[in-house]
């Protein structure tokens, strides 16, 4: 299941971002707690997608918050949300690490843990694995906007804001990204066809429906 | 297909590029695409193909994990040693209002400041005043000290083994 759009722009709890971090800086450990249950479940995707491995996510997360509870002090409330800015310093963490190491994406896909009460059949979690193996082979500015934009439901404004590079750019890494996958997973993605042979001639109805709307 | 379709197909390709198949992501100047998708087979094809390869990614999604109570005590660990720290710390000057040291904290810097400062003003004392002519005066004042000194010193002596015995009894 994908997340709701925008979530970047939600805001913890009730109380301001400027306000937690005030709180943050001197200590306030209930205000620390409630950023760390708002975000952390935000982040920890993020880094599971581009790095491909669940005990890596943790570490970034953990390493990510840290460099907000030293930041708390100087923090410039017009600068960015905590959402961005934590997302911001995750997103250079996995880069940093991507290009320190030079592991295949085949072995860190295996590290991916798959929720065993899903039950997801066979096929299913060869679909999974084979998209994820394909988004770890892409440069990874593109892995990121792809990651931010489609699994973390950003828009555009706010994935360039977190990539520090303008919408321009980011539609190019996304354009890039897509273009890349769609070849790389060609005979995946045919299959999901609603009609192959009558593509050309509106053989779905529910789609001509929802497209003439 | 006349110039005007070439043109619009050109645009419906790089937002389906960028945007993917969800119309809702689109900008609002590019939702006139939509008629163009209708009338246009072929349109309609590239909308379908996007529209495939989105469900095809929403499939690789990886599964939702519940966040680890251990991470998120991990993290408020580091926050709770973060502060810990800060009140070992002696900050010597203050830049801002909001931070708050102990009286004794800032007491203590600033002695450590004046004494720095003073060492300074003597050794640029001695530097411009050169030791040269008044060098044997200061070795009679230590000397006429050291005297005093151990004068006292006889003093204390002599006083101290009473006092003791005065406190014992």
């Amino acid at each position: 299941m994908l997340p709701a759009r925008s979530p970047a722009i939600e805001r913890a709890g009730s109380r301001e971002d400027d306000d937690l971090m005030r709180a943050i800086a001197a200590g306030d450990q209930a205000a620390a707690k409630q950023v760390v249950e708002h975000h952390l479940p935000l982040l920890m995707p993020l880094a599971r997608y581009m790095l491909g491995s669940d005990a890596e996510a943790e570490e970034i997360a953990q390493e990510s918050f840290l460099k907000l509870w030293k930041q708390a002090k100087n923090w410039q409330p017009e600068r960015a949300l905590i959402a961005t800015w934590l997302r911001r310093v995750a997103s250079n963490l996995c880069i940093d690490r991507l290009r320190q190491r030079h592991t295949t994406a085949h072995d860190l896909q295996d590290d991916l843990s798959v929720a065993p009460t899903q039950q997801r059949d066979l096929e299913e979690k060869h679909l999974t694995q084979r998209v994820g193996q394909a988004l770890l082979q892409l440069p990874e500015r593109q892995k990121l906007a792809l990651t931010l934009c489609h699994y973390q439901g950003m828009s555009q404004k706010e994935a360039a804001e977190v990539m520090e590079i303008s919408e321009h750019a980011l539609e190019s890494l996304l354009s890039r990204a897509r273009r890349g996958l769609k070849k790389s997973l060609e005979h995946e993605w045919k299959q999901l066809l609603p009609d192959r042979h009558g593509i050309g001639e509106f053989g779905d109805a529910d789609l001509l429906h929802r497209v003439k709307k | 297909m006349n110039k005007s379709n070439m043109t619009k197909m050109e645009r419906l390709q790089s937002v389906l590029d960028r945007y993917g198949a969800d119309r809702a992501r689109w900008p609002a100047n590019e939702h006139e695409l939509t008629g163009f998708i209708k009338e246009t087979p072929q349109a309609a094809k590239f909308y379908y193909e996007a529209r495939a390869f989105d469900q095809l990614l929403d499939q690789g999604a990886l599964p939702l994990q519940e966040t680890s109570s251990d991470l998120q005590q991990s993290i408020l660990t580091d926050f709770a040693d973060l502060h810990a720290d800060k009140d070992d710390v002696v900050v010597p000057f203050l830049k801002t209002g909001n931070r708050k040291l102990p009286a004794t904290d800032i007491i203590n810097s600033w002695m450590s400041a004046a004494a720095m400062a003073a060492c300074f003003a003597v050794g640029m004392y001695l530097g411009g005043v050169g030791i040269g002519d008044w060098s044997l005066d200061l070795a009679t004042d230590f000397a006429n000290l050291a005297s005093q000194t151990d004068q006292f010193a006889e003093i204390a002596d002599a006083l101290m083994p009473s006092t003791l015995e005065e406190e014992l009894l």
